[in-house]
């Protein structure tokens, strides 16, 4: 065999094996559906977020991303309605296999100022957040499971290919991966037929359920073209952090326990996630890319949040160019910065009192003063009798321990009942006590006096920013023992707290809003021309158009221009009405009607109440309409406006029975906080209120709205009854937002439905409006509207 | 059947039917403890390590938890289109959904 011949053969192995790999690789790349590489796309986004929790009913984050296979930027352009805590305050976000990088010059104080966590990023600590809070650097942890539960199509390399035209189940077991350091999916279950999967499901190591995916492809030859992915996630265990050591002390021994996390569940219902799929032109390329994102609670169905995709196209940019142009789009310019100090000043005012006149170590003064402005000392009630209820550990029968607390309950209803006439007798001594008269504080004294609180909880809680971003680390939570050596100083400053609630003082010059000067009302003109234009220009993206006319309805604001005011609010409804976010229409529109109202401005605020009220009842559903006016409980939605909305909607034809309660107990709900706000004599106390009030009161009497409210209420409770054995089912009053946390936790009680939620208003209204005290309803039975006549 | 078997076979009986008794009575116990069932839990704890756990549990805020699990949620679905599109835009991974 000559050397040439032995050449030809290895080239012809070479050729071969050459052929076989490819052919291998065409036959992965055509499991269906699998990403295919496409360079540096840049997109716009819509989301749309519903939030349950009562913090607010619905917000919109528009922003810009930039997304390629080995990194991807996210830059947020605004938030609407804005402020009042709302924004997004995750900003600027990119991502790459060497770190997670975040900045936020708008939320420098919540989320790290151009910070880098280098990656991996390890494993999320257990959750220990509470109350809203929630620290966006954290989304590194999602970030990092979401890529460790990738599955590529070389884990499916093993699936024999099933025979055309039928379908087989497939499970692999999946192996670690290089460059993932913890891998989540132990096992896959794929359902495949042809070269498409249809199904797949994902299990961890201990054969826990992590996501069951389905897949719809497009009708049709060639390709297969997926249309719908729908992912079906579970409930997630959750870990809360532990209590640390706890050192227990018995009469003779001591010892420590270190207390672990607590096992709780996120996602509570499961999730399920649909991604709808189209063909994209993208740069000379049609990709089929994601279009929208919706996500539903499981169980219920309920909306929970919805993206939409959009203005995909392919940009040129390295990575720090991606980085710039991210900054560019989602950061603050120097127009903008020069708003936000105009603002500061001329909108959201904080009055400087100046520096302290007094000394205030003068004890002899401070004590004085308190002296002069006599405060009706608030009574305690008294002690309770030395209960007679048998006490002590239970016993460790179970049976045993019922039967001591089958006693105890019966002891403890005669000793509560005791209590309440005891306590009856105490409100009546005190119903008679003689009070100090409520008098002026002279100008100086509220001066001084509001100087002093000040003053005194700087001494009683000295923390720097610095101290609030470390406390805020640590979980949001401000711990401190006032020292006894302060005890003095912190009595004082109650005391002079209750001197300015208890008398009344006049606003003082510095807490006026100050006018603008003729300098800075130069800087609001230049500011009205440069937004002007921003307001129309499309690379800005609607987001962008947004953030620019909310910028100028703050400026003519200042300029106490309220026609172009009115106009703008106008253009920004109609842009919200065109892009199809309804409920932000609702949302945003209710924010602007009531700066209009606070500002005195009744007739243009009622002019646009009208036509907003019409829009908004026509064009969202009972949900979108039912979540937006139960927030007047709360105090985020204005009673008033609410009234408005569902007066409208309620004529609508085709609601069922129990959308038809629901929308006529928010109404009662809403009717009723309005003519308990009109009979209260504080209200005038609170501008916001009183400017509300006022504002009502142009359009119905005191006496209209007390006999609308008791009609609607009467009305509410006949839907309730009317609905039959739905009453119980669906409707039952039972509210969880009431009941203590250890009450909820020992009965282990469901979580409230909001119709729940609401039935429980309307039946301690009607408990209220009948002078029947009696106990919130109750976890298990609930209680039941009782009709005021 | 010899009469070893027949002794094997009654014994085995008589101890399956005393297993089911006993396990009706535990159940039957159980269920007729009445007591609420977070309650009932901090009873069973034998240890006072279990003892603390259970009552640490019993009183914690989970409404405060809750509402910024809902925070959670939102401020991580920011990266859920980028995720997305990023599985469209390489090569060889499989379309799903991002953790959230």
């Amino acid at each position: 065999m000559g050397k040439t011949h032995i050449c030809r053969l290895r080239l012809w192995f070479v050729v071969v094996l050459s052929a076989l790999s490819i052919a291998g690789g065409i036959g992965l790349c055509r499991i269906q559906p699998s990403g295919t590489k496409a360079g540096l796309i840049q997109f716009d986004v819509v989301s749309d977020l519903y939030l349950t929790s009562g913090l607010h009913a619905n917000i919109v984050v528009f922003s810009r991303y930039w997304v390629c296979q080995e990194y991807y930027a996210i830059s947020v352009v605004w938030t609407e309605p804005h402020g009042r805590g709302r924004d997004m305050r995750s900003q600027i976000v990119f991502s790459d296999e060497t770190g997670f990088r975040m900045d936020s010059e708008r939320h420098s104080d919540w989320v790290p100022l151009n910070t880098t966590y280098p990656k991996p990023v390890g494993e999320r600590p257990p959750f220990r957040w509470g109350g809203g809070f929630y620290g966006g650097e954290d989304a590194r942890f999602a970030e990092a499971q979401a890529l460790a539960r990738r599955v590529y199509a070389s884990d499916l390399e093993s699936i024999e290919k099933p025979k055309p035209g039928t379908g087989g189940v497939f499970e692999v077991n999946l192996p670690a991966r290089p460059g993932v350091a913890a891998r989540k999916p132990a096992r896959v279950k794929v359902h495949a037929r042809d070269d498409r999967v249809e199904s797949m499901e994902l299990f961890d190591a201990q054969q826990r359920p992590l996501i069951a995916t389905r897949y719809q492809y497009e009708p049709g030859e060639g390709l297969p073209r997926l249309a719908t992915l729908t992912a079906e996630l579970p409930v997630r265990p959750e870990k809360l952090p532990g209590g640390g050591n706890v050192t227990i002390t018995s009469r003779d021994r001591q010892w420590t326990h270190a207390v672990p996390d607590i096992d709780y569940v996120s996602h509570k219902g499961g999730r399920t996630c649909t991604v709808t799929y189209r063909d994209v032109s993208v740069g000379d390329r049609v990709l089929r890319l994601p279009v929208q994102v919706q996500v539903r609670r499981n169980d219920n169905k309920q909306l929970l949040r919805v993206a939409r995709l959009m203005n995909f196209h392919r940009v040129n940019l390295d990575k720090e160019g991606v980085w710039k142009a991210a900054k560019e789009f989602g950061g603050l310019d120097s127009e903008y910065a020069a708003w936000v100090r105009l603002a500061d000043t001329y909108l959201d005012h904080t009055p400087d009192l100046g520096p302290l006149r007094v000394d205030p170590n003068d004890l002899a003064f401070v004590r004085g003063l308190i002296a002069k402005y006599p405060v009706w000392e608030r009574q305690s009630p008294p002690p309770p009798d030395r209960p007679q209820t048998e006490r002590g550990a239970p016993d460790l029968d179970p049976q045993v321990a019922m039967q001591q607390m089958e006693r105890r309950r019966e002891a403890q209803k005669q000793e509560q009942a005791q209590r309440q006439e005891q306590i009856k007798r105490w409100r009546e001594e005190v119903a008679r006590m003689p009070r100090p008269e409520r008098r002026e504080i002279e100008p100086n004294d509220a001066r001084v006096i509001r100087q002093l609180v000040a003053h005194y909880n700087r001494v009683l809680l000295p923390l720097t920013p610095e101290e609030r971003r470390e406390l805020r680390t640590k979980g949001g939570e401000i711990h401190r023992v006032i020292p006894e050596s302060q005890r003095q100083i912190q009595e004082f400053r109650d005391k002079l707290r209750e001197i300015l609630q208890y008398h009344r003082h006049a606003p003082l010059p510095e807490d006026r809003t100050p006018e603008p000067d003729y300098y800075d009302r130069g800087l609001i003109r230049q500011l009205r021309e440069h937004f002007e234009p921003l307001t129309q220009q499309q690379d800005r993206g609607l987001g962008g158009q947004l953030k620019a006319i909310h910028t100028l309805t703050r400026l003519d604001s200042m300029l106490k221009d309220y026609d172009a005011f009115e106009r703008r609010v106008t253009r920004y409804l109609e842009m919200l009405r065109d892009a199809g976010l309804n409920e932000m229409y609702m949302v945003g529109g209710c924010l602007h009607i009531e700066s209009l109202v606070r500002a005195g401005q009744y007739e243009k605020a009622n002019r646009l109440l009208a036509s907003w009220a019409d829009r908004s009842a026509t064009a969202n559903d009972p949900d979108g309409i039912y979540l937006f006016c139960g927030a007047t409980e709360g105090g985020k939605t204005c009673p008033w406006a609410a009234v408005q909305v569902l007066d409208r909607f309620l004529r609508k034809p085709g609601l069922s029975p129990v959308q038809r309660y629901e929308g006529l107990a928010l109404r009662a709900i809403a009717l009723d906080k309005i003519d308990r706000w009109l009979a209260d004599s504080s209200t005038e106390e609170n501008e916001s209120l009183a400017a509300q009030t006022r504002w009502i009161l142009k359009t119905a009497t005191r006496a209209e709205i007390a006999q609308r409210a008791e009609s609607a209420i009467r009305q509410a409770v006949l839907a309730w009854e009317a609905l039959g054995e739905a009453r119980w089912t669906e409707a039952k009053p039972y509210s969880v937002t009431s009941m203590p946390a250890q009450v909820r936790n020992m009965m282990e009680a469901p979580d409230a439905t909001r119709l729940q939620e609401t039935s429980a208003q309307l039946d301690q209204i009607v408990r209220r409006r009948t002078a029947q005290p009696g106990p919130a309803p109750r976890s298990r039975e609930g209680g039941r509207p009782r009709t005021t006549r | 059947m010899n009469p070893k078997q027949a002794v094997v076979l009654r014994t085995s009986l008589c101890t399956a039917l005393l297993c089911v008794l006993l396990c009706l009575g535990v159940g039957a116990d159980e269920s007729a403890n009445g007591l609420p069932p977070a309650l009932a839990h901090t009873y069973e704890a034998r240890t006072p390590a279990e003892q603390m756990t259970t009552t640490r549990h019993l009183f914690a805020d989970f409404h405060m938890v809750d509402i910024s699990l809902e925070v959670r949620e939102v401020d991580d679905f920011l990266l859920t289109p980028a995720l997305l599109v990023q599985e469209a835009v390489s090569d060889g991974v499989i379309l799903t959904y991002p953790e959230e």
